[in-house]
């Protein structure tokens, strides 16, 4: 009895939780995720967990207008193959979101958003 | 923390995305065996409904989306979980009690670039299911060999980074 209890609870123990995957994600940003700096930033500096494909990989800025706020064109390269910056406009106080779409060099594709506030 | 008139509205934003990092899953199926009699046995084999759901809270996503905290770079890694799995007897199950088995089960998974290893601990939610506690260890690989058979068969190799890259 208990042999076939366990074998029936078993192969649902053995189910997948989440999965590993070699994309990439942000690590970390200049400003930070969430963050309120009382200095407005000139550049917007992110950094992921992969190299990535400059051709396909891009992040917008924009105000809580909705306006963009970023300097159109990102860089790449300053400091290794997964960092990308991007120069940002005179910000005034408020609350500020990215967005980030980028191709890692193992050909996946990842994105994400995130807010930082500059306060007064 | 927060100055300014903006900073309040910030404030409100934040707490969703607190809550926006708790993720819950759930899954459901029928298992029906190829065969139907265990001749060996002499037992039927009966066919079951298979149920789960788990509660996850992802510190990658809190780090990268909703608000990086400055905490340690492991536990950044983070997911902490609490998975519940159930099989109840469903049909041919002549001779045999219809009581439904399954496991409560915490853990926590840690969460890189290349590879996943968790482990959490088995609680039988009754006694038909088990009566010790028990351990499951998991561990997930990706992008295995990237410099040998995981590279592109044309066009020239690609860097290794190291998780996170760390």
């Amino acid at each position: 009895m208990y042999t076939r209890v366990l074998m029936t609870i078993l192969p649902l123990l053995l189910l997948p939780t989440a999965t590993a995957d070699a994309h990439a994600f942000l690590d970390r940003a200049d400003p930070r995720v969430g963050s309120t700096v009382h200095a407005a930033p000139h550049t917007l500096t992110l950094w992921f967990t992969q190299d990535l494909e400059p051709a396909f990989s891009t992040v917008e800025v924009h105000d809580a207008s909705g306006a963009r706020v970023d300097g159109g064109k990102p860089t790449f390269g300053a400091g290794g193959r997964n960092v990308m910056q991007i120069a940002l406009k005179p910000l005034s106080p408020g609350v500020y979101t990215v967005s980030w779409r980028v191709l890692s060099v193992d050909t996946h594709t990842t994105e994400g958003t995130f807010s930082f506030h500059v306060g007064e | 923390m927060f100055r300014g008139a903006a900073a309040p509205s910030f404030a409100r934003q934040l707490v969703p995305g607190l809550l926006a990092t708790l993720v819950a899953t759930s899954d459901a199926a029928a298992q029906i065996p190829s065969s139907s009699f265990d001749f060996a046995q002499d037992l039927p084999i009966p066919q079951n409904l298979v149920y789960g759901a788990s509660l996850q809270y992802s510190m990658p996503y809190l780090k990268s989306s909703v608000t990086d905290l400055g905490l340690p770079d492991f536990i950044n890694h983070l997911v902490p979980l609490v998975e519940v799995q159930f099989s109840t007897p469903a049909e041919n199950n002549a001779g045999n009690s219809f009581v439904t088995t399954g496991a409560i089960q915490p853990g926590v998974i840690w969460v890189g670039s290349y590879f996943q290893v968790g482990v959490e601990a088995v609680i039988p939610v009754n006694g038909q299911t088990g009566s010790t506690i028990g351990v499951l260890g998991q561990n997930h690989l990706d992008d295995m060999f990237p410099t040998t058979i995981g590279q592109p068969l044309l066009g020239k190799p690609t860097p290794v980074r190291t998780p996170f890259g760390g």
